[in-house]
């Protein structure tokens, strides 16, 4: 500090600088470290999230449409067919199905179709016994992946 | 007139910073990595409590509605972790039948609750309508 202040513009000496440059490089792998843990940590959450409520987006719409379902039956494997009442004695046909990633609800009358849940990595539909339809649903977002069964019983 | 910080600065020119504000900034600045990382933390539990119905794989029974009430109120199968039949009770107890009309109908996505505004005729037993 004395020799500082008798020369103030004789700069830094070759020390000062590479124990400058030392806690630099230090508190600069500090923070990229860090910084790399709350991405990753934050893109976890994200995907987590979002599988969470894509899961929850294809459940509640075939919950809708099974509430007053007449029958519902598998077609070829990955195809849920769901027949509901249409005023009077007709049935609306509904068409669940997988395509490009996303879980689509067809309406063959009006030609309608709505993705009902994006991220859909896996539809299944089968029956596992005469009277019981075993739906399940499977999520991918990122590395996270979520899966759902449901099973319903023929009234 | 200097005031004494100004000589201060003006003394030191371009000595660059000393190592207590060194200090200082880095304890500044790990606090702000804490309170982030904190926050994470946060999140992370609130997201885990948020998706804990789906984290294990989970399996569900679609119980389709069986009464004519709720068939005509066009409401959502019930979703139970295991299998059974629909707990709902019609609103409407007596002997008489009742001619269901739909006026309109809210609920919310994802939710078991639902608003229904309707109109009910009591109807001459054996002219059909929903039951009570």
């Amino acid at each position: 500090m004395t020799r500082r202040r008798k020369h103030p513009d004789g700069g830094f000496t070759l020390l000062e600088l590479l124990v400058v440059s030392m806690l630099m490089t230090l508190v600069a792998l500090m923070t990229a470290q860090m910084w790399r843990y709350f991405s990753a940590e934050s893109r976890n959450l994200t995907d987590r999230t979002a599988a969470a409520q894509e899961l929850r987006l294809a459940i509640e719409s075939i919950r809708q449409d099974m509430g007053n379902v007449l029958w519902a039956s598998p077609m070829s494997g990955d195809r849920l067919l769901i027949a509901r009442p249409d005023g009077g004695a007709e049935e609306r046909i509904l068409v669940y199905s997988i395509q490009e990633g996303k879980l689509v609800r067809y309406d063959p009358v009006t030609g309608a179709e709505m993705p009902v849940a994006v991220g859909v990595a896996g539809f299944s539909a089968e029956d596992l016994t005469e009277s019981v339809l075993r739906l399940e649903v499977t999520v991918q977002r990122g590395r996270i992946t979520r899966n759902a069964t449901m099973l319903w019983s023929r009234p | 007139m200097i005031s004494p910080v100004t000589h201060s600065r003006s003394s030191r020119g371009l000595a660059g910073f000393t190592l207590l504000e060194l200090n200082v900034c880095l304890v500044v600045m790990a606090a702000g990595l804490l309170g982030v990382a904190a926050l994470m933390v946060r999140q992370s539990r609130q997201v885990a409590r948020a998706e804990q119905w789906c984290a294990s794989d989970p399996t569900f029974y679609l119980i389709c509605q069986q009464d004519p009430w709720m068939k005509a109120l066009n409401a959502s199968a019930d979703l139970e972790t295991q299998a059974g039949t629909s707990a709902w009770q019609p609103p409407v107890t007596g002997e008489k039948f009742h001619k269901l009309t739909l006026v309109s109908r809210t609920q919310a996505f994802g939710s078991g609750e639902m608003n229904a505004s309707v109109t009910v005729e009591v109807l001459p037993d054996g002219e059909g309508g929903a039951p009570d």
